[in-house]
């Protein structure tokens, strides 16, 4: 079932959130209030009775993921709740929304946190290009800082990130907040045992971290009740590309994917025919338009070696092109790899040029095996996921469109062309393609 | 000690007992199997797992291949190389495909071709062919990164050894990687010269060939050079170093890692200063002086007929003034010629040397493992003794508390303390052994001025048991080496001397001022010994025939008229001074990695020693003698642009005190006299001092006053 705002999003229908006054009246910060009475370890007992997994992409339980962090009496530097709202997978804009709305909801989830694992330090690593929700929580944050009942001695740092998105992989994260260079660390030591300043440190998402008050509340147990088998609670999902209400949505998980498109997203305009879906962000990889039949939990989209990532739903119509598409998520990854490990260094750039001779019609048959194999060749033996991830979308294209790939190279061109409407879809391109002479009338 | 805990783990099959802790890498090794690396570097600190060239298969672990530089060994382990696992070696061959689809392959025409990693692991793990149809990616090159460095970004591989080395060895900061991804790229801070002491390491860091040295690019192939292993005569360190020679040239210096003394890295006095060998001022014969005519160049006979003229005409009355850079067997020889043939005992030595050291003995790498480091005596260590500096690094990096201004307390109470003195005064060592004494700390270092300074005073020492009262006038001074000929106060004995034999290198050094000169070696020319900051006598090599015959030669021909037995073989003369001074071992014996002498316990109170204090008021003025400076640097027209800033340095609390910010112009005066430089502030001095280098401290006195 699709409802609307149920939990994380809660309220926002009514009020304007983002005053603490109006949170406070429906009851904001009680949550807060009520962990504090508790001792950190029921409040991690409690978000692991939740079922509640990462939000970011990984779908780590966040319970676990907290009770690796070691006891202060286990290790007496200072603890860490560094908070990953460097949201910048093409396709979701879903933290955008949830900062921008309920900007109290998500610092109390932080205060939570720091409570959890007794942590005197939280910081909001937030993505530079954000400026309106980073003023939004500026303007909360002030309000805050002002209730010292609230805040107790917890100190806030909002970060604004300088534009890459790899420091939103949680250990380059941690090391441009350091002020290094956005590189991803090798792991382990994880950031659990060693993060910020080589000190144990708790990195969430920021919709992870807006749930926490609503679980508080209502006990981890009633929001097990939401959901699905290994995907409790509800998802706020971006709905994107070829669809007639494009948005944030939150929904229960496991609902249906057709659900998410036709019925919230309102369908494809024109009536047009659905050929592909991005399930769960650029980085994912893609289902045919035949292939949305599965609740969006998962279980049911591993089972199509997918994932929910970080829930960016893009919808693609059937005029577009999946060479086209291979080539604005190559150019994405081979743009925003750090270029620390080889493979992904060399690999993206390498599976770009690739794609743009498949593009302009001069490739040979060989070279579609060549992409595959150089997929292959990155794919597992990177540093961290990004250049896992490029390989991994860009392979799938190929995979479940593969006649198309080889209409490329048998029409020495594009046939799609220009009619290909990808533009402001997933993500902008460097250079645009070129159309072939072999464009259909 | 107990035995250390170990951990069993099996690589392709071999079952390998390591020390709990030990890198994958490493345990690899102890089972006689190469897992390949460009990036990793223990020496740089933490892997990276960058480079992607280690993946291997390990087991417990993901079912993906792993990056085995950044793992360590765990019970149990399994763990499969390209070896014996596809899937390592498709990972592997990967990795270098990935490498090489930018990469020039300009083999032919890259001055690491044939010593290249990259050649080497492509030979054995690489693909034959390349698959790579489209464009490489250019940048422009070579880019001067310094005057000493070329950069070529189209070879660089960014493996981020050199990076590392300067952001967490050396701590210059100057180096850093620019852009992302596949633009990524190395370059210096602000695009400024690479202007630190310790450059070069990355040139020999570089597992490509993307940072090489201008003194050596395209100057030989690697088949067609030799490499003779030596010690670096150019401070008191000794590092250890191969020559690189072709054609009976040196061509450069490689580090040639003994772990205790240098850990591998050089200061580029010691990787660059080799090219005082073919200075245009070298003298190749001797030079007399003749009345009217002036000078005039003369041969080894007639010299030789001169000196022995010169040594009998003085009739006893001789001093020697020695550098410090003689071997130990040149100084014995001198000695030996000079004391038993002539009966003049009268020497003049570069500093005091003081063997209250000896007790407190450890090697350089102690510094490391040490908690607490004290740097006595105001002198700049790196300046001095440059790699001493990096061991320092490294300890505070470790942890340990390094202190520039004694705290008897902190020392005490710390489980490993090091005292070093680096300055004017310390008494040879005397100072810091007291101290040590006093103190208990574990070991203790001293500074001196020159590379052999404590093995010239042993050799002269050792050379005969009988003194004699300084002569005056004195009849002929003898200024053996271009430190003492560079010597002010050698300069002024001259003066009034009657009669002065010079020997040196140089022209510019001797001409003018000496009866004779005879040409000198260098120590790159010489085989025989030197004794190192640490009391660990170490071996140099000739690396190339010297154009001059060399110091012992003629030395010991000398000694022959004045009926004096000396063999002209440093091995024989070692083996005379050995058995006085250093055990009795046998030149043979000394090796390739020298070992540390044991500390001589001692029971008796060292007594300290009382050093001057400043007045009552104004500032201590250290000057020092830069590390690029000296007669060799001076012939190196590369390292010009190392020389060091017209700057006084400043503890923050003196500038803090008298309104003084960084990078201010101050005066310091005093007695009229003054000069004006910039300040830079140090958190290495103690409050009280201002330390400046001799060229720019003018005729100021010990005590000054600063003023903006």
């Amino acid at each position: 079932m699709a409802t609307e705002h149920m939990i994380v999003m809660a309220g926002t229908d009514e009020r304007d959130l983002t005053k603490l006054a109006e949170y406070e009246a429906i009851g904001g910060y009680g949550a807060l209030v009520k962990a504090r009475a508790m001792s950190p370890n029921a409040v991690i007992d409690e978000v692991v009775a939740s079922e509640l997994r990462g939000r970011g992409g990984a779908f780590f339980p966040t319970g676990r993921k907290w009770s690796f962090v070691p006891k202060p009496e286990q290790n007496p530097n200072p603890h860490y709740v560094v908070v990953n709202a460097d949201e910048s997978e093409p396709g979701s804009f879903k933290d955008n929304e949830i900062m921008a709305r309920v900007p109290h909801r998500f610092f109390e989830g932080c205060l939570i946190a720091a409570h959890a694992i007794e942590s005197k330090n939280v910081f909001v690593y937030i993505r530079g290009e954000y400026t309106g929700p980073y003023e939004i929580l500026l303007g909360a944050l002030k309000e805050l800082e002002a209730r010292a009942d609230l805040r107790g001695d917890v100190t806030i740092v909002l970060h604004r990130g300088a534009g890459a998105y790899i420091c939103g992989e949680e250990t380059a994260l941690l090391e441009s907040l350091e002020g290094e260079r956005g590189q991803p660390r090798t792991k382990p030591p994880f950031p659990a045992v060693q993060g910020l300043y080589a000190s144990p440190t708790v990195v969430n998402n920021v919709e992870t971290l807006a749930t926490l008050p609503p679980i508080i509340e209502m006990g981890g147990a009633e929001y097990a009740k939401l959901g699905v088998p290994d995907s409790r609670g509800t998802r706020v999902v971006s709905i994107s590309g070829h669809v007639e209400r494009p948005g944030n949505y939150e929904i229960e998980n496991g609902t249906s994917m057709r659900e998410l498109i036709y019925d919230l997203g309102g369908g494809i305009p024109g009536g047009r025919a659905l050929k592909a879906v991005i399930p769960g962000g650029s980085s994912t990889v893609i289902l045919k338009g035949d292939e949305i039949d599965v609740g969006y939990d998962f279980n049911s989209l591993l089972n199509l070696n997918t994932a929910m990532g970080s829930a960016g739903v893009v919808a693609l119509d059937d005029r577009c092109c999946m060479v086209q598409l291979g080539i604005r998520i190559s150019e994405f990854y081979e743009h925003e790899s750090c270029g620390k490990c080889t493979p992904c260094r060399e690999g993206t750039r390498w599976m770009t040029q690739i794609l743009r001779r498949l593009e302009s019609g001069e490739a040979l048959q060989s070279e579609l095996d060549l992409l595959l194999a150089v997929c292959d060749r990155i794919n597992g033996k990177c540093l961290c996921p990004l250049g896992e991830t490029a390989a991994v979308a860009v392979a799938s294209y190929v995979e479940k469109f593969r006649a198309e790939f080889i209409a490329h190279v048998e029409q020495s061109g594009c046939p799609f062309g220009d009619s290909s409407p990808l533009h402001d879809v997933v993500a902008p391109v460097a250079v645009a393609h070129s159309a072939s002479s072999a464009v259909p009338a | 000690m107990s035995a250390a805990e170990t951990v069993t783990l099996t690589i392709d099959g071999i079952a390998v007992d390591v020390p709990k802790g030990t890198g994958l890498v490493e345990a690899a090794l102890a089972a006689g199997i190469e897992i390949p690396v460009f990036c990793y570097e223990p020496r740089l600190g933490p892997p990276v797992g960058a480079c992607r060239m280690c993946l291997c298969q390990v087991e417990p672990g993901p079912p993906k291949p792993q990056a085995a530089c950044t793992l360590t060994a765990q019970d149990g382990m399994v763990v499969r190389t390209a070896l014996t696992s596809q899937i390592a070696a498709d990972a592997q061959n990967a990795t270098l495909e990935f490498i090489l689809v930018n990469h020039p392959l300009d083999c032919p025409v890259c001055d690491k071709g044939g010593e290249c990693p990259l050649q080497d692991l492509t030979f054995r793990y690489g693909p034959g062919n390349t698959r790579m149809t489209f464009p490489k990616r250019t940048f422009e090159k070579p880019i001067p990164v310094s005057p000493l460095i070329a950069l070529d970004r189209e070879r660089c591989i960014l493996c981020y050894r050199c990076t590392r080395f300067s952001e967490g060895v050396a701590e210059d900061g100057q180096l850093v990687a620019v852009n992302r991804g596949a633009g990524s790229m190395i370059a210096t801070f602000g695009d400024e010269p690479y202007r630190a002491p310790f450059s070069g390491n990355v040139i020999e860091l570089c597992p490509v060939g993307a940072l090489t040295s201008t003194t050596y690019r395209f100057e030989a192939r690697p088949w067609e050079i030799q490499a003779v292993p030596t010690v670096c005569g150019m401070c008191p360190v000794g590092c250890n170093v191969n020559a690189t020679t072709r054609e009976g040239k040196v061509k450069r210096i490689l580090s040639r890692n003994h772990p205790e003394v240098d850990d591998g890295w050089l200061c580029d006095k010691g990787r660059f200063a080799y090219a005082h060998l073919h200075a245009e001022d070298r003298l190749r014969d001797p030079i007399l002086r003749v009345r009217r005519r002036g000078f005039e160049e003369v041969s080894w006979e007639r010299a030789l007929d001169e000196a022995e003229r010169l040594l009998r005409e003085a009739n006893g009355r001789i001093v020697t003034a020695l550098s410090g850079s003689e071997t130990v067997e040149q100084a014995y020889a001198l000695g030996k010629l000079l004391r038993r043939g002539l009966g003049a005992h009268t020497a003049f030595f570069p500093e005091e040397m003081s063997d209250a050291l000896d007790a407190y003995r450890v090697p350089l790498s102690a510094i490391r493992d040490a908690d607490v480091v004290a740097v006595l005596g105001d002198g700049p260590v790196i300046e001095r003794a440059p790699v001493v500096e990096l061991w320092i690094k490294e300890a505070r990096r470790r942890g340990a508390r390094v202190l520039y201004e004694l705290d008897e307390e902190a020392v005490r109470g710390a489980d490993r303390a090091i005292l070093v003195w680096c300055g004017p005064g310390g008494h040879g060592g005397a100072t810091v052994a007291s101290l040590a004494q006093r103190l208990g700390a574990s070991g203790a270092f001293y500074i001196p001025d020159t590379a052999n300074g404590r093995g010239v005073c042993d050799a002269w020492s050792c050379s005969d048991d009988a003194e004699s009262p300084s002569p005056d006038p004195v009849g002929l001074l003898i200024v053996s080496g271009d430190e003492a000929a560079a010597n002010p106060v050698v300069r002024a004995l001259a003066e009034k001397a009657e009669r002065v034999i010079v020997i040196s290198m140089f022209q510019g050094l001797a001409a003018g001022w000496a009866d004779l000169v005879l040409p000198g070696t260098s120590y790159l020319e010489r085989d025989g010994s030197y004794v190192n900051l640490e009391g660990r006598i170490q071996r140099l090599r000739r690396t190339v025939i010297p154009p001059v015959p060399d110091e012992l030669a003629w030395i010991s021909k000398l000694a022959e008229r004045f009926e004096v037995e000396l063999p002209p073989y440093p091995s024989l003369v070692f083996e005379e001074v050995s058995a006085i001074a250093f055990g009795g071992i046998p030149f043979g014996e000394i090796g390739e990695r020298a070992p540390l002498p044991a500390a001589t316990g001692t029971s008796d109170p060292i007594e300290l020693p009382i050093e001057p204090t400043p007045g009552d008021h104004g500032l201590r003025l250290v000057r020092y003698r830069p590390l690029f400076s000296g007669p060799a640097v001076d012939r190196v027209p590369q390292l010009g642009f190392q020389r060091p800033q017209p700057e006084a340095e400043l503890s923050e609390q003196d500038a803090r005190s008298r309104g003084i910010r960084n990078g201010e112009e101050i005066t310091i005066r005093s007695n009229g006299t003054s000069v004006t430089l910039r300040v830079r502030l140090s958190r290495e001095l103690r409050p009280g001092v201002v330390r400046i280098p001799e060229d720019f401290a003018g005729d100021l006195p010990p005590s000054v006053e600063i003023s903006k």
